[in-house]
């Protein structure tokens, strides 16, 4: 078994224009895209949709190679998503298999689903593999701060998901080296039944529930020694703030959403 | 149980910008019944290293054969390979998991599929090699001292009774008495007929009980010798961020000083030694 290959939510250091882009553009950019992913209705939209996420891509640098490898954990997801919508759409049956028949409209809609779970995830990526998780939460806490008195925890939500991000490289290797110190006293992890691979889970769940709990421990104390008294007051050693890049980057969001909204209203894509 | 490496190689993360050339081109041949040092600075590759001597990591590049079995081999098994050389990780109490030192302990030889009255006679064995006696069989491994904890971890592997052991940095993160432990149980196994490899980041330790040093510097063998020969290169060990025992650094400046004192003490008791005989000439000498 090899946990290297976790990318999700990894961020890829670089110094491409995506990367410089303040958090906050990448976060409403990611959130227009998610929403244009799923407008369009013929294939201009589409088109345009795929594009936009091709440039986003080619913009940030990061190997394709690499941001392939992230969309591995939804392979079967979206197997089932295609074979479900190809089969049990209803329509022009194109190829019979018992009494199961693939339609042609459930043919286009599987294609559809794809193309949409794809664009999807790589946008989302996108977003992790060029924004480190300081800054990223630094947005998110930002944009979710106007919020603040709807009851909103803004800064609570930032810290638990910087928190988060940060000790899930952690506690992957953790995992790691727990597999491998068992498999040195014999563990198999790769063969025998489901339930005899379950159960071969226990010796590495276990120290690992130990080991999060003990970080989890050694963290509340580092942070209360230093005296961390929660968001009030809080002042930011960076601040952040918008450039250029950004303001071209609002121009070129604005100019797409007309486009798929156009193309969707007029009915041409 | 020999165990050669030859132009071994180990590249983490492959194609990632988190690659990392671990191991470069390393060449060894471990023969039976020694006992070897592994030093080098943090990073310098050391635990990569031992991890190929068991198939828990196979070699980039290259080849690593445990009595003439090659472990990369789709053939090779593994399992059996590894019940033969026993690796004890860093920190392995960070390991435990059964709800009982006993239950723990029989994990490895229950892995092994050994009968029951078997792994009874083996935990029973490595609990007390370790000098654990029967009240803690029941015990938690959780909430242990943690020397405690770690000769637990210890009998885990002695249990499958291997013929090779490595053992990485195992008295790291200990007070003074579990180091003492850990090290006098260390020293015992090679009369047992084990073939040992210790990595250590002590070189009082390393000279007190190693056949052979290696010393690992950015994943190359950089130097490989007695202990004798290796600490009287003190300037390459120095150039690298390493230094000599306090036996050598002693011995040294006593000869800085002036006195006529052979090289090649590495251990307290060697330089006692050297001193007292220097002293006798001294004194004889001056009678003479
Ligand atoms: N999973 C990993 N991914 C990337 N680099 C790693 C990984 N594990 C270890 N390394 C790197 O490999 C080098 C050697 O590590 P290691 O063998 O643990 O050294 P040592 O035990 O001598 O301190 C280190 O620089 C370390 O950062
Ligand atoms: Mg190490």
């Amino acid at each position: 078994m090899n946990l290297q290959a976790v990318t999700i939510g990894q961020y890829f250091p670089g110094d491409s224009y995506l990367h410089r882009l303040d958090p906050r553009t990448k976060l409403i950019a990611v959130l227009l895209l998610s929403v244009a992913i799923f407008l369009p209705r013929y294939f201009p939209g589409y088109l345009l949709v795929a594009l936009f996420t091709m440039i986003a891509v080619a913009l940030s640098r990061v190997p394709v190679k690499f941001i392939l490898r992230g969309l591995k954990p939804i392979m079967i997801f979206m197997a089932i998503t295609v074979l479900f919508n190809a089969f049990l759409t209803p329509g022009e049956p194109l190829f019979q298999i018992g009494r199961w028949a693939i339609t042609r409209e459930g043919l286009v809609l599987s294609a559809v689903a794809a193309v949409r779970l794809v664009l999807l995830v790589v946008s989302a990526s996108l977003l992790t593999l060029t924004t480190s998780p300081i800054l990223l939460t630094d947005g998110l806490e930002r944009l979710l701060r106007p919020l603040a008195p709807l009851g909103v925890p803004a800064h609570e939500l930032a810290l638990m998901m910087t928190i988060a991000l940060r000790f899930i490289p952690t506690l992957v290797e953790e995992a790691d080296r727990i597999m491998r110190a068992q498999e040195a006293r014999g563990a198999d992890f790769r063969s025998g039944s489901l339930i005899n691979r379950a159960k071969g889970l226990i010796p590495v769940m276990v120290p690992l529930f130990v080991a999060a709990f003990r970080r989890a421990d050694e963290l509340a104390t580092a942070m209360e020694a230093r005296g961390y008294r929660g968001g009030t007051g809080r002042t930011k050693m960076k601040q952040l703030a918008f450039s250029g890049a950004d303001y071209r980057a609002w121009a070129i969001l604005v100019l797409f959403t007309v486009a798929v909204v156009g193309l969707r209203v007029t009915g041409r894509g | 149980m020999p165990i050669t490496l030859s132009h071994v190689s180990y590249t983490y993360q492959p194609g990632t910008p988190y690659e990392w050339h671990a191991l470069d081109d390393v060449n060894l041949e471990i023969p039976d019944g020694e006992f070897w040092g592994i030093i080098g600075p943090t990073g310098s590759g050391k635990s990569t290293l031992i991890q190929h001597m068991n198939g828990l990591l196979k070699p980039t590049q290259g080849q690593v054969l445990v009595d003439g079995i090659d472990l990369s081999a789709r053939a090779a098994n593994l399992r059996q390979v590894r019940q033969k050389v026993g690796l004890v990780f860093q920190y392995p109490e960070y390991q435990l998991f059964g709800e009982t030192i006993h239950e723990d302990i029989a994990f490895g030889p229950r892995n092994m599929k050994l009968p029951a009255d078997e792994v009874e006679r083996r935990v029973r064995r490595a609990m007390e090699r370790v000098g654990l006696d029967e009240s803690f069989r029941d015990r938690s491994p959780f909430g242990l001292s943690g020397g405690q904890a770690r000769r637990v971890a210890l009998a885990g592997v002695l249990a499958m009774e291997p013929r090779v052991l490595i053992l990485d940095e195992p008295t790291a993160g200990l007070d003074p008495r579990g180091r003492e432990e850990i090290l006098s149980l260390v020293g015992a196994f090679p009369a047992l007929g084990m073939s040992v490899v210790l990595v250590s980041h002590s070189m009082d330790d390393v000279a007190l009980m190693a056949d052979k040093v290696l010393v690992m510097h950015r994943g190359k063998v950089h130097m490989l010798g007695t202990p004798p020969e290796l600490f009287s290169r003190r300037a390459e060990l120095e150039a690298i961020g390493l230094g000599v025992p306090a036996a050598v650094q002693l011995i040294d400046m006593l000869r800085s000083r002036g006195w006529e004192l052979p090289a090649g003490a590495v251990t307290i008791e060697q330089a006692v030694e050297a001193i007292r005989k220097s002293l006798r000439t001294k004194a004889g000498g001056g009678r003479g």
